[in-house]
C-alpha cells in the first residue's frame, strides 16, 4: 500500500473535494421524491429508535377475546355530530358451527384518541422508565388499528417494534459488507495480476456456495443458549457475509474499465501514488454505482431477513421482526381470512420503495455529468 | 333396507339398476360359491382369459365386511395428496391387513388374515389359523411360508435388520415362529406375553413378507454371483439395499401385496397410482369382492400448505393427513363450494411438555424429581385460553394421562392439577425455596439463577411456534424463565433420547398404550420423561440410570399386566394402577388434546361420522378402506352438516 | 483470446478441489447425520436401537469412517459419474437430480426471458424519458414487484389464480391433464399454471434489471461522445443502440453467467411455496434430512455451475468491453 500515508496532504485538494459533495447536496435537493424518500426513510427509522414511544401498546400482551380482531376504523361523526377522532369498541362473535371469529361494534361507546395518551408503562431503550404513548386511547385500553394476530396482540405495535431490528439488520449489514467489498474490490481490480487473481478464486468460492445450505448449515450451528441480541448478530454476518462479494465484484469491475480511462493514466504519468488514484480518482468515477448498489443492497438484506424467517432459519419469536411477523402471514389462512396479517407486507414494500428512490436521487446528484 | 334405499334415489343410471338386479341375485344365494360378483373390468379380465373366475381367487372362506352405510357401487378413482413417497403409507394405514385386527371401536381384536386363534402355555404360545386359499396380488398363494421367511430371513438376519423388534423380543430373546402346515403360523415366546393380540392388530402387517418374489434378492435362496449382478443394475454397491427397496410397498410396484389396491404408478411421479387388487380377500355381506374403488391416486404436493390449499378447493376425497386442524373455519366456509364435509374429531395423541425425570444435571435433577414443582407447572398453563387462542376451540384439556379413546382411561385423571391456578403455582414455587429475583424471575433453591431451555419438536401444524411460546409465558408469570428452541425433527428425538432435554415439548400417544408402554412406563430411552431409566430397562441395566423405586413401581406393573392373559379385570386394574400413578405425580405437563379434521367429499361414501384419528389402530385402516365407495351422482348434491 | 480461457479453465481446478471440499463439509456441519434421522424415525414408530445397532447401521452406509475417508469415497465416485444413492429415498443421486433437472431449466429459462424481454426496453425507455409519467410509473411497479417477499408474492397470486381464474391450486398441471400426452390443450393448461411462478421469479429480478439498465444508460447518455454524436446530427435510435446501449447493458451481460446455477436450482422458496416439481425443494429436504450424497451433490453441483458462470462471465464481460485488456491479467 504505497498511498497510505498520504491523505490529508493537499489541503487544496481536499476542499476541493468538499465542495463537490456540497454541489451533489444541492443536486440531490432538486430531486423532490428522493428528499421526500430520505425524509420518509428518516421517518422510519426514528420510530424504529423511539419504537416503545410509537408503539400504541406493548407488543406481547395477547388478548383471548380479540383473537384476529379485525383493523378499527377511525371515525370522526357520533350519533350525527362531529367530534374528535375516535373508535368504537369490538364485540367477539364466535359462529358456532364454523368457529369462525366475527367482531361486531358496539356503536353506543365511542372510544376517543388522544395523542401522548398515559398507557402501559415501558423502559425507553430498556432504561428510561415512561408511560406516555404519541397516541392511544385514554385509559389505556388497546388500539387496533391494524388488527390483531391470533393471540389477540396489536398488529401495529408489533410492526413498529419490528422496524426496529428489520431496519437496523440492514443497516448494519450493508456497512459491514460495503466496507468489505470496496476493500477488496478495489485491490483486487486496482493491483491485478496475481493479487487480483487470488482474490477473485476467494470471492468465486465463497459466492460459488448456494446460500441455503450456507444458511442452514451456519444456523445450524447457532448455539440455543444465545440470547436474542447474539442470534441477532449473527444474522447480520451471515446475511453481509453473502452481500459483500457482490459489492467486491461491482467495484472490481469498475475500476478495471476506469483504470484504463485518460484522467487515471494522466494521473498515474504525474506520479501521483496508487492509493491516491483509486481514493480520488477511481473512487468518484463509480460512486453513482456504488449508491445504487447500496440502496439496492439495504432493501435486499431486509427481504432477506424476512426470506430466512420464512425458511425458518432466521430470527424467532419472541424475537419481533418485520419477517418473523411475516411468518404469520405465511398461510391461506391469513390470506383469506385475516388478510390484515399481511400488513408488514406493506412496511417492506415502503421500506424498499423509500431507499430505491432515495438512492435514485443520490445516484443523479453524483453523476458528474448530469447538467 | 336395501330396497328403501334403492327406492329412495330417483335418478339411477344403468349401472346401479344392473347393480341392483345384482344385489337381489346376491340376496337369494348368498352362501353359494358363484354369489361373488366383482368390479366390471375384472369381468372383462376373466373373460379374455387373463385372470382366473372371482371365485377362484377369493379364498375358501373370504372375510366378510360390513359397510359403515350400505353396500357400495364399482368404480371411481379415490384422489388423495401426498409429500413425497412416505405419506402414501402404501405399507400401513392404507394398507392395514394385519393377522388380527380392530374392530370399528377401536379397542376389540378381530380375525384378519387369521380367522381363528388359540393362546397356549399361559399366553406364551399362540397359534393363528389363516384362511384357506388367500392369494396375493399376483396370485401366488399365502401361506404360513411367508411369515417363516419374514421371521428367519428378513428379522434374524442381522445384515437387513439391525434392529430386531421389540415387541416380538420378549424378555429380550427373540420370538419362535413355526410352521407347522400352510394354514398355520405358531409364535412362540419365552415369557407370557398378554398384549400380543393388541400388538398384532397395531402392527402385524409386519410379521408376513411374499417369499415366492423376495427370495430372489435375498443370499439364502440366491447366489452371490447374481444379487451382486443387481446391485450393479439397481446402481448401489449392495446386496441389502436391493433388498430393501424391494420390500417397499410405496416405491416397488411389483412387490405382490395382500393389500385392496396395489402400486402401479410408483414414486417420484406427480401422481402416484395404486389399481385394485384382483386377489384382494374380502367381499361385502351381498357378495361383491372389495375394493369397491378402482385406485387410489396421490397428487404429488411440495408443501403442507398446498395441501391445505388443495382440500380447501375440493381436490380431496378423502384425507386427514396433514390436514391443519388450524385450517377448519377456512374449510367450513369453503365446504359447499369445494363438496365436501369436514369431520372433527378429538386426535389420539396428547400435546405434553416432557420434565425429565432423570436430568444430566445434578443442581437441577432434584427439583425436577419433585412432584411440587411438576404440578406447579402444570398448575401454571391457562390451558382453556390456550385452547382457545391456538386451537380456535378445536381441542379439549388433558393433563396427559391417556385418552378417552384408550381402554385404560378414566375421567378422574383429568381432574387434578388441570385447572389454572398460578395462585397454586407459586405457593409450590415459594415451598420449593425457589425465591423471585429482582426482575421478578425465580432461581433455583440454591440461588443460581433458573432459566431453562424448552426444546420443541418442529410439529407440523403452524400452531407450534406460538403454542409453546405462550406456555413459555404462563411459567414465565409465575417466574420460571423458560427460552423456547426448536431443533430439527431428527436431532430434537435423538437428544431426547441421551437424556439431554429437561424439557421437550412433543406429543404423548394416548392410545393403547399398553401394547407400546413406552409412553408411560420408563421401558426404554425413548420414554421421553426418563430416557436414562428407559435406557437401563431396554439394555437389560448395561446403560442407563437404575431406575427409583417409584419408576420401577411403574415397570413391575406393567410387566404383571403384560404377563396376565386371561383375566381381563386384573388387567384393568394394573392399567388403571399405571395410569393413577401418572395422575397423581404428574411426570408430565398434558396441554390439550387437538382436534383432528378429516376432508371427505360429498360423493365419498361408507365414512363413519366419527374417526378415531391414530396410529395405533391405522386410522383409516381399522374402518377398512376396501369398503369406501364413490358415487358420482352425489357430487353435486350441497354437504351435509359436518359430523 | 483463447489462451486467457484455457488459463482459466485451468485454474478452475484447484478452486473445484477446494469447493467439493468445502461442499462436502458444509453438509456435516450441522450436528448430526442421516443416522441420526432414521433413528429419530425408528423412535417414531416405537422402535429402539441401541448402540450397537447403530453402529452396524453406521457401517452400512460407511458413515463410520472418518470424514476424508467418505469424502475421497464420494469423490471417487463423483469422477466416474456415480453420485451415490440417496439415504432417504433409496434412488441413485444422479437419477433424482436428472428426473426434476428438465422442468426446473424450462421454468428458470422461461423466466429469465421475461426477465429480460420486459427489463430492457424499459430500461431503455425510462433512461430515455428520464422523470417522465411512465418513467414513474414502471420504477414505481418494478419496485413494488422487488419488494414483496417472493413467498408471499408467491401465496397471493396463486390464491388470485385460484379464485379469479378458478385454476387448480399449485403445481404446473391440472389433474387431467398430468398424465395425458403432450397436446395443445396441454400446453395451454401449462401456461395457465406457468404464470404465476414466472412473474414470481421473474419479478424481483425485473425491478434490478431496469434499475440497472436505467442507471447505465443514463451515464452514458451524458458522456461527450454522446453529446458529440448528437450534436453531428446522428437518428436517436441509432445513435442509442450503436454506444450508449450496449456499454450500459455491459455489466449485466456479465452477470449472465452467474444465472448458470439459478436455471438448475430455481428458486427453492417459490418452488416450495406453488408446489413445483423442481430441484429446490429436494435440496432443501436433502439437506434437513442430512441425505448426505444427495445433498452434497446439489451443493457441488450449483458451485461448480457458479464457478463455470463465472467464467462465461469474464469471458462475455471482455468479449462486450474491449477497453479491458485481458493481457495485463495475464502478466
Amino acid at each position: 500500500m504505497n498511498g497510505a500515508d498520504n491523505t490529508g496532504q493537499v489541503p487544496e485538494e481536499s476542499r476541493y473535494l468538499a465542495s463537490q459533495w456540497r454541489l451533489m447536496w444541492w443536486r440531490f435537493l432538486d430531486h423532490r421524491l428522493a428528499v421526500v424518500s430520505m425524509v420518509v426513510v428518516g421517518l422510519l427509522y426514528f420510530i424504529a429508535i423511539f419504537c416503545e414511544f410509537f408503539a400504541p401498546a406493548a407488543p406481547n400482551i395477547r388478548n383471548a377475546t380479540r383473537s384476529f380482531a379485525p383493523p378499527q376504523r377511525i371515525h370522526i361523526i357520533h350519533e350525527g355530530r362531529l367530534r374528535r377522532p375516535f373508535v368504537y369498541p369490538q364485540i367477539q362473535n364466535v359462529n358456532p358451527e364454523t368457529l369462525a371469529r366475527t367482531y361486531s361494534q358496539d356503536t353506543s361507546k365511542p372510544q376517543s384518541i388522544h395523542f401522548l395518551v398515559k398507557g402501559a408503562p415501558y423502559r425507553l431503550w430498556r432504561l428510561i422508565p415512561m408511560d406516555r404513548h404519541l397516541f392511544g386511547l385514554a385509559d389505556g385500553r388497546p388500539l387496533r388499528l391494524l388488527g390483531a394476530d391470533r393471540l389477540g396482540r396489536d398488529l401495529l405495535s408489533r410492526i413498529i417494534y419490528g422496524s426496529r431490528i428489520s431496519l437496523s439488520l440492514g443497516l448494519v449489514g450493508v456497512a459491514v459488507s460495503l466496507i468489505l467489498g470496496i476493500i477488496i474490490g478495489g485491490i483486487s481490480g486496482y493491483y491485478g495480476g496475481m493479487i487480483d487473481n487470488l482474490i477473485q478464486r476467494f470471492i468465486e468460492i465463497l459466492r460459488s456456495f448456494p446460500t441455503i445450505p450456507l444458511w442452514l448449515a451456519l444456523s445450524a450451528a447457532m448455539p440455543a443458549t444465545w440470547s436474542p441480541v447474539r442470534v441477532y448478530f449473527c444474522m447480520t454476518l451471515i446475511i453481509a457475509l453473502i452481500g459483500w462479494t457482490g459489492l467486491a465484484r461491482v467495484v472490481r469491475g469498475k475500476i478495471l474499465a476506469l483504470r484504463e480511462e485518460d484522467y487515471a493514466l494522466a494521473a498515474r504519468v504525474a506520479g501521483v501514488k496508487e492509493f491516491t488514484i483509486i481514493m480520488r480518482h477511481l473512487v468518484p468515477g463509480f460512486a453513482s454505482h456504488l449508491i445504487v448498489s447500496v440502496t439496492l443492497a439495504i432493501p435486499g438484506m431486509i427481504l432477506a431477513e424476512t426470506s430466512l424467517s420464512f425458511l425458518r432459519l432466521g430470527l424467532r419469536p419472541p424475537t419481533i421482526s418485520w419477517g418473523v411477523l411475516l411468518q404469520d402471514a405465511q398461510n391461506i389462512n391469513a390470506l383469506a381470512l385475516y388478510p390484515w396479517l399481511m400488513s408488514p407486507i406493506v412496511f417492506v414494500i415502503v421500506t424498499v420503495l423509500m431507499f430505491n428512490f432515495l438512492g435514485d436521487g443520490l445516484r443523479d446528484a453524483a453523476d458528474p455529468y448530469s447538467h | 333396507m336395501r330396497a328403501r334405499r334403492v327406492r329412495s334415489r330417483k335418478a339411477r343410471d344403468a349401472r346401479v339398476l344392473v347393480y341392483a338386479a345384482l344385489l337381489a341375485a346376491a340376496l337369494a344365494f348368498t352362501h353359494a360359491a358363484a354369489a361373488y360378483q366383482e368390479a366390471p373390468q375384472l369381468t372383462d379380465l376373466v373373460a379374455e382369459g387373463k385372470l382366473p373366475p372371482v371365485e377362484k381367487r377369493l379364498p375358501e372362506n373370504p372375510a366378510i365386511v360390513e359397510p359403515v352405510n350400505q353396500i357400495g357401487i364399482y368404480g371411481g378413482t379415490w384422489r388423495k395428496l401426498a409429500m413425497g413417497a412416505l405419506d402414501m403409507q402404501l405399507s400401513s394405514r392404507m394398507a392395514y391387513e394385519p393377522l388380527v385386527r380392530w374392530d370399528r371401536t377401536g379397542r376389540r381384536v378381530v380375525p384378519g388374515l387369521a380367522e381363528s386363534w388359540e393362546i397356549h402355555d399361559e399366553g406364551k404360545t399362540y397359534v393363528f389359523h389363516l384362511r384357506k386359499g388367500l392369494r396375493w396380488s399376483d396370485g401366488h398363494p399365502f401361506t404360513s411360508e411367508d411369515f417363516l421367511f419374514r421371521h428367519e430371513d428378513i428379522h434374524l438376519n442381522k445384515t437387513l435388520t439391525p434392529v430386531f423388534p421389540s415387541w416380538l423380543a420378549i424378555g429380550g430373546t427373540p420370538c419362535d415362529v413355526m410352521a407347522p402346515d400352510p394354514y398355520t403360523v405358531v409364535f412362540q415366546f419365552t415369557q407370557p406375553y398378554g398384549v400380543f393380540l393388541e400388538y398384532l392388530a397395531f402392527r402385524g402387517n409386519f410379521v408376513y413378507s411374499p417369499k415366492h418374489y423376495l427370495k430372489q434378492f435375498h443370499p439364502r435362496y440366491t447366489d452371490e454371483e447374481t444379487l451382486v449382478r443387481r446391485a450393479k443394475e439397481a446402481g448401489v454397491d449392495l446386496w441389502q439395499r436391493v433388498f430393501s427397496q424391494r420390500t417397499l410397498p410405496n416405491e416397488n410396484p411389483e412387490l405382490p401385496v395382500m393389500t385392496p389396491w396395489k402400486l402401479t404408478v410408483p414414486p417420484p411421479a406427480s401422481r402416484t397410482i395404486a389399481e385394485r387388487n384382483p386377489y384382494y380377500w374380502k367381499v361385502d355381506p351381498a357378495g361383491n369382492q372389495l375394493p369397491y374403488i378402482d385406485r387410489v391416486v396421490f397428487t404429488d404436493v411440495q408443501s403442507k400448505e398446498i395441501l391445505n390449499f388443495k382440500a380447501m378447493a375440493g381436490e380431496v376425497d378423502f384425507q386427514a393427513r396433514r390436514i391443519d386442524s388450524a385450517n377448519y373455519t377456512l374449510f367450513m366456509e369453503n365446504r359447499k363450494q369445494g363438496g365436501y364435509r369436514v369431520l372433527r374429531d378429538p386426535g389420539a395423541v396428547i400435546v405434553v411438555v416432557y420434565i425429565n425425570q432423570y436430568s444430566r444435571d445434578p443442581e437441577l435433577r432434584p427439583l425436577l424429581q419433585d412432584k411440587r414443582f411438576r404440578i406447579a407447572l402444570s398448575a401454571a398453563v391457562n390451558r382453556d385460553e390456550l385452547i382457545d387462542l391456538i386451537y380456535s376451540g378445536l381441542a379439549q384439556p388433558s393433563r396427559g394421562v391417556g385418552t378417552p379413546h384408550d381402554p385404560y382411561y378414566l375421567p378422574e385423571f383429568d381432574e387434578k392439577y388441570i385447572d389454572y391456578d398460578p395462585a397454586l403455582a407459586n405457593q409450590l414455587l415459594d415451598e420449593l425455596g425457589m425465591a423471585r429475583g429482582r426482575n421478578g424471575l425465580r432461581r433455583l433453591p440454591n440461588g443460581k439463577p433458573f432459566r431453562q431451555i424448552m426444546n420443541v419438536y418442529p410439529s407440523e401444524t403452524g400452531t407450534g411456534a406460538d403454542q409453546w411460546q405462550l406456555v413459555a409465558d404462563y411459567w414465565r408469570e409465575v417466574g420460571l424463565d423458560f427460552v423456547v428452541k426448536f431443533d430439527a425433527a431428527s436431532l430434537s428425538v435423538m437428544q431426547v433420547c441421551n437424556g439431554n432435554s429437561d424439557f421437550w415439548a412433543y406429543a404423548a400417544s394416548g392410545l393403547h398404550w399398553a401394547a407400546d408402554p413406552l409412553w408411560y412406563v420408563p421401558w426404554q430411552s425413548s420414554s421421553y420423561f426418563a430416557p436414562l431409566y428407559g435406557r437401563y430397562q431396554s439394555s437389560g441395566g448395561k446403560s442407563g440410570v437404575k431406575p427409583s423405586p417409584e419408576f420401577q413401581r411403574l415397570i413391575d406393573t406393567y410387566l404383571e399386566l403384560r404377563a396376565s392373559v386371561g383375566d381381563k379385570e386384573r388387567k384393568r386394574q394394573l392399567g388403571h394402577a399405571i395410569l393413577r400413578q401418572w395422575a397423581e405425580e404428574c411426570y408430565t405437563v398434558g396441554i390439550c388434546i387437538p382436534e383432528l379434521l378429516a376432508i371427505v367429499s360429498n360423493r365419498f361414501k361408507n365414512v363413519p361420522n366419527h374417526i378415531i384419528h391414530s396410529y395405533q389402530v391405522m386410522s383409516p385402516g381399522y374402518i377398512g378402506v376396501e369398503q369406501f365407495y364413490i358415487d358420482e351422482s352425489d357430487t353435486a348434491q350441497p354437504a351435509e352438516a359436518g359430523g | 483470446m483463447m489462451t486467457y480461457i484455457l488459463r482459466r479453465v485451468l485454474m478452475m481446478i484447484p478452486t473445484l478441489f477446494i469447493i467439493s471440499v468445502i461442499s462436502f463439509a458444509i453438509i456435516q456441519l450441522p450436528p448430526g447425520d442421516y443416522l441420526t434421522t432414521y433413528v429419530a424415525n425408528l423412535a417414531q414408530t416405537g422402535e429402539q436401537a441401541t448402540q450397537a445397532e447403530i453402529a452396524s447401521l453406521r457401517a452400512q452406509y460407511s458413515l463410520d469412517k472418518p470424514i476424508y475417508v467418505q469424502y475421497i469415497k464420494w469423490m471417487g465416485g463423483v469422477l466416474h459419474g456415480d453420485f451415490g444413492q440417496s439415504f432417504s429415498l433409496n434412488k441413485p443421486v444422479k437419477d433424482l437430480i436428472w428426473e426434476r433437472l428438465g422442468l426446473t431449466v424450462a421454468i428458470s429459462l422461461i423466466t429469465i426471458l421475461f426477465t429480460w424481454a420486459v427489463a430492457v426496453p424499459i430500461g431503455i425507455y425510462s433512461a430515455t424519458h428520464q422523470y417522465s409519467f411512465f418513467d414513474y410509473l414502471f420504477t414505481l411497479m418494478g419496485f413494488i414487484g422487488m419488494a414483496t417477499p417472493a413467498f408471499s408474492l408467491a401465496l397471493i397470486l396463486m390464491y388470485i389464480s385460484y379464485r379469479v381464474f378458478g385454476t387448480g391450486v399449485g403445481g404446473l398441471f391440472s389433474e387431467m391433464y398430468m398424465d395425458a400426452p403432450w397436446s395443445f390443450a396441454k400446453a395451454l393448461d401449462l401456461l395457465k399454471h406457468l404464470w404465476v411462478p414466472v412473474l414470481v421469479l421473474g419479478i424481483g429480478g425485473t425491478a434490478g434489471l431496469i434499475r440497472q439498465v436505467r442507471a447505465n444508460l443514463l451515464d452514458q447518455l451524458e458522456m461527450p461522445y454522446v453529446v458529440t454524436a448528437r450534436a453531428k446530427g446522428l437518428a436517436e435510435w441509432r445513435l442509442l443502440v450503436k454506444y450508449p446501449v450496449r456499454i450500459a447493458i455491459n455489466p449485466m451481460v456479465s452477470t449472465l453467467g452467474w444465472m448458470l446455477p439459478q436455471l438448475v436450482s430455481g428458486s427453492v422458496i417459490v418452488a416450495m411455496v406453488l408446489s413445483l416439481p423442481t430441484t429446490g425443494p429436494l435440496m432443501l429436504n436433502a439437506l434437513m434430512d442430512q441425505d448426505m450424497y444427495l445433498a452434497g451433490t446439489f451443493v457441488m453441483m450449483l458451485s461448480v455451475l457458479t464457478v463455470i458462470g463465472t467464467l462465461i462471465s469474464d469471458i462475455l464481460l471482455a468479449w462486450v468491453d474491449p477497453r479491458i485488456r485481458f493481457e495485463r491479467q495475464q502478466t
